[in-house]
């Protein structure tokens, strides 16, 4: 806050017949405050970082070694990589370094890494002291990434699909894919066929590639992705559909089955093809506020289910439903 | 006209991270602990005008941590610790507090994870990830007048900004007066 006091300093006594006979230096005095103050502002608002140089955001990962650069604005005595990815509940310490004698502004290394799917990459710098009272961590910005499946063997393309493992009659569900080109391409055409038992929501799509475009056809129950770039290069995408059948069993399997085009190549949609009915029925609307409560308390109590993400799972699903009424 | 160019820059610039961002979770761990203390430890969810039925914010616990309190209270599952954000609950701005106590042979750094979902995204939290042993300095005491005076690094950063202070106002000082002489 050094520079504020600075700022006041120079502005309480800035010579005041100055303000008189030279009215524009004055008056650019003012705004060259105005400016030197907001560019004290932001470059003070985070007191130490950490970034990551390389990779860079929305890169494709080959298994196997990743080079990774960091280059903070202090010294940093300890430097620990992490990465997360899909379903993990957990940070994998990619790397953990302490440089106590020599300390770093910056670090090069190269990491096995094997993650597979949609990944976050993070880094973690600390020094001792810096700012004299503790131990001073910082964390990097975090870098999205997608990790190709260890067996991508030079496909020109590959498109696998990942399903949730369970579906409550009347949930709403995410159905991912994650797209990959061996070779740049310009474009690719998803065809999925939808369980009967399925509604397409709405799609959403990696911002990377934004020349999307995608009908329903609600009585075959296909739904066509075409995906356009120059260069289009590898990501991901999801769309929400609703299970809406209570008929069905608990336990019945309901199939995914879908194909991709790429100019001189086409291909089965690969990984998961089928999702299990769950035994929960949700609660269809409307809900009242007792109900409502009562369900909280089930979670509460992990009464749902004793599976802590599917106890998660379901009471999100009921919130989605109470919502909607 | 370059006053009106500037000004709708800024505010573009000011509003792009808000156009393009989704849920955003982070943690902020903003002090070291004594073993066997507590740290306060704050996550914070912007919604940046998403609107999800509802939130699960997720912390795990590591073995041997406890956690003390936590605001809004948090439910306790094993070894973990749930916030369920629903209804009113769901502002564009909520802060999530909890203490959390040490082991009392906790030394050298502890590594934090947890997981916020929706029915639509499920992502690390992101922000501060390691919570640092903090030894107290000890009482200093008085210096011996034989001893040489030690140095105020404070006082060097603030003469520092003084005089870049001045060299700038110098520099701008000499450019007015010679546009004004043009």
């Amino acid at each position: 806050m050094y520079y504020l006091n600075f700022i006041f300093l120079f502005k309480n006594n800035f010579p005041k017949t100055l303000n008189n006979t030279y009215p524009l230096i004055s008056a650019m005095f003012k705004k060259f405050l105005l400016v030197v103050s907001l560019l004290f502002f932001i470059s003070s608002a985070s007191s130490y970082s950490l970034t990551i140089v390389n990779p860079v955001e929305g890169f494709d990962h080959i298994p196997g070694s990743l080079s990774v650069e960091l280059e903070a604005d202090f010294e940093m005595e300890t430097i620990a990589i992490y990465a997360m990815c899909g379903d993990d509940e957990h940070w994998t310490i990619l790397t953990q370094e302490l440089f106590i004698e020599n300390p770093k502004e910056t670090f090069t290394t190269n990491v096995s890494f094997f993650g597979e799917g949609s990944c976050i990459l993070a880094s973690s710098g600390s020094a001792d002291n810096v700012d004299g009272v503790f131990q001073k961590n910082t964390n990097s910005g975090y870098i999205h990434f997608t990790s190709l499946p260890a067996d991508f063997d030079g496909e020109p393309a590959m498109v696998v699909r990942n399903l949730p493992e369970m579906v409550y009659p009347g949930g709403a569900y995410r159905i991912n894919y994650a797209y990959y080109f061996d070779e740049e391409a310009t474009g690719i055409i998803i065809n999925e066929h939808l369980p009967d038992s399925f509604d397409y929501s709405k799609a959403k799509f990696s911002l990377n590639n934004q020349g999307i475009e995608h009908t329903y056809d609600s009585e075959t129950n296909i739904l066509k992705i075409v995906l356009m770039g120059n260069p289009l290069s590898s990501g991901t995408l999801y769309y929400l559909a609703y299970f809406f059948d209570d008929e069905l069993e608990e336990g019945q399997e309901l199939v995914f089955g879908g194909n991709y085009v790429v100019l001189g190549h086409d291909g089965e949609i690969i990984g998961e093809t089928t999702t299990k009915v769950a035994g929960f029925k949700l609660p269809q609307c409307p809900i009242s506020d007792q109900d409502l409560l009562g369900y909280v308390d089930q979670w509460v109590k992990s009464e749902l289910s004793d599976n802590v993400n599917e106890n998660d799972e379901i009471i999100m699903q009921i919130l989605g439903v109470w919502k909607s009424c | 006209m370059l006053k009106k160019t500037l000004i709708f820059f800024i505010i573009l610039v000011m509003l792009l991270p808000v156009a393009f961002s989704e849920i955003e979770v982070t943690r902020q761990i903003t002090a070291g602990v004594e073993s066997g203390k507590s740290i306060n430890i704050e996550i914070n969810v912007e919604l940046n005008g998403e609107e999800p039925s509802s939130i699960v914010v997720t912390e795990n616990i590591p073995l041997g941590w406890t956690v003390k309190s936590s605001t809004p209270t948090a439910t306790s599952f094993d070894n973990q610790i749930k916030w369920l954000l629903y209804g009113v609950k769901l502002k564009d701005s909520i802060a999530l507090k909890y203490s959390l106590q040490s082991p009392v042979s906790f030394d050298g750094s502890q590594l934090l994870s947890g997981n916020w979902k929706t029915l639509e995204y499920k992502n690390p939290i992101a922000g501060d990830l390691s919570v640092f042993s903090y030894t107290p300095e000890q009482v200093q005491e008085p210096e011996s007048p034989t001893e040489p005076q030690s140095e105020a690094p404070v006082e060097q950063d603030y003469l520092m900004y003084i005089v870049a202070g001045l060299l700038l106002v110098i520099i701008v000082l000499l450019v007015v007066v010679v546009f004004k002489k043009k």
